[in-house]
């Protein structure tokens, strides 16, 4: 799973995700995209997930690009204990997503295979996405 | 090169209220500049102008029609255009006006043609840029920059000073930056018990990429959910 190496701060406030993005919104590398279309903290599994279908259904062939890197901790309290005490531990990390977001890039293979695995990797997220194309991958250039 | 043409109008910038009717109304706000020109806030038809920019590749010249005597015939390329995050609807564009006998520089698109000799043996077509900026006189922008990529092998590199131009384009580039390379071919994963094994007699890989880095097709890396959890842990102050 993505997580950072190294933070300054172990645990952060959730803050509240309001807006569109404004980086991260057109194809960088690949032919076929997933994008957001709602607003979310994407977790760091759910992230490895999408990957593990995506290069699943592709098998061999193609390449696959994560443009968002779960940098956000969240921490969760065990399990039957009374509030207060303090913040709980650190449990995991999230990729803040705004919609937008290009959140994976293929490239390398046909567009039925692409949009299909797009569509298994979606379903393995927490938001509405859809998929998009570079434009001369559209006209099967 | 043939040229389009597209209807504007000269539209106000004060207050910011008239660009929001404008939208509703189906018109998208535009700014007309160019070297010796003043920049002129305009207004286009959103139908009109998407069709312009679906065409954009091959009709890249564009002459503006209008009431006003002072932009009506001037003719622009599309400089920039912004577009909506989630539906892409255009909301804003910068039309560049040209002098159709004087060079200029634009961004044309690569189109890599035949099949790589390095593609057939499994490998992956990797364009490492989809368009070149070129000088050239306006009428005489090319649709598209063509590259043959067949005698391409695994790990062989074209690069922009290798690219063929016909007619009297001139690329502009600094560097001598690669254009297209073949990737070897990928490893197909290997089941999640043999790479569970393969992690365990490793130890658990460092974890931790760059947020563009290309995902790792390692399946060893997707095994090791567990040792990778408590790395995931940021260190304790």
């Amino acid at each position: 799973m993505l997580a950072p190496k190294k933070v300054k701060y172990r645990k952060i406030q959730k803050g509240r995700v309001r807006g569109a993005e404004s980086r991260g919104l057109t194809l960088a590398f690949g032919d076929y995209g997933l994008k957001a279309t709602e607003t979310a903290r994407v977790d760091a599994r759910a992230l490895e997930a999408a990957r593990v279908a995506l290069t699943r259904h592709i098998k061999r062939g193609g390449r696959v690009w994560i443009r968002v890197f779960p940098d956000k901790p969240f921490t969760k309290k065990p399990a039957e204990t009374r509030m207060g005490k303090g913040k709980g531990s650190p449990e995991g990390w999230t990729a803040v997503v705004r919609p937008g977001r290009i959140l994976f890039e293929m490239e390398g293979v046909d567009r039925a295979t692409a949009r299909e695995a797009m569509r298994l990797a979606a379903h393995k997220l927490p938001i509405k996405t859809i998929v998009i194309e570079r434009e001369e991958a559209a006209l099967g250039a | 090169m043939e040229t389009g043409e597209l209807n504007c109008e000269k539209r106000a910038v004060r207050p910011k209220s008239t660009i929001t009717a404008l939208r509703r109304q189906g018109r998208v706000p535009a700014v007309l500049y160019g070297p010796g020109t003043q920049p002129t806030p305009i207004s286009v038809s959103g139908a009109e102008l998407n069709g312009r920019l679906s065409a954009a590749s091959h009709v890249r010249i564009v002459r503006l029609k209008s009431a006003a005597a002072d932009i009506d015939g001037r003719h622009v390329i599309f400089k920039e255009v912004q577009r909506a995050p989630v539906s892409g609807e255009v909301l804003h564009a910068d039309l560049y006006e040209v002098d159709l006998n004087r060079a200029i520089q634009v961004e044309v698109p690569l189109r890599f043609t035949g099949r790589a000799k390095g593609v057939a043996d499994g490998g992956i077509l990797q364009p490492l840029v989809r368009a070149i900026t070129v000088e050239c006189l306006p009428m005489e922008i090319p649709e598209t920059i063509d590259v043959d990529v067949t005698g391409l092998g695994v790990h062989d590199v074209i690069h922009v000073s290798a690219v063929k131009i016909a007619g009297n384009v001139k690329p502009i580039f600094d560097q001598d930056f690669a254009v297209v390379s073949v990737l070897p071919p990928t490893v197909a994963e290997a089941p999640v018990a043999a790479a569970a094994e393969a992690a365990a007699a490793e130890g658990a890989p460092a974890e931790g990429a760059a947020a563009a880095a290309p995902a790792a097709e390692g399946a060893a890396k997707e095994a090791a959910p567990a040792g990778a959890a408590k790395k995931a842990e940021p260190a304790k102050k």
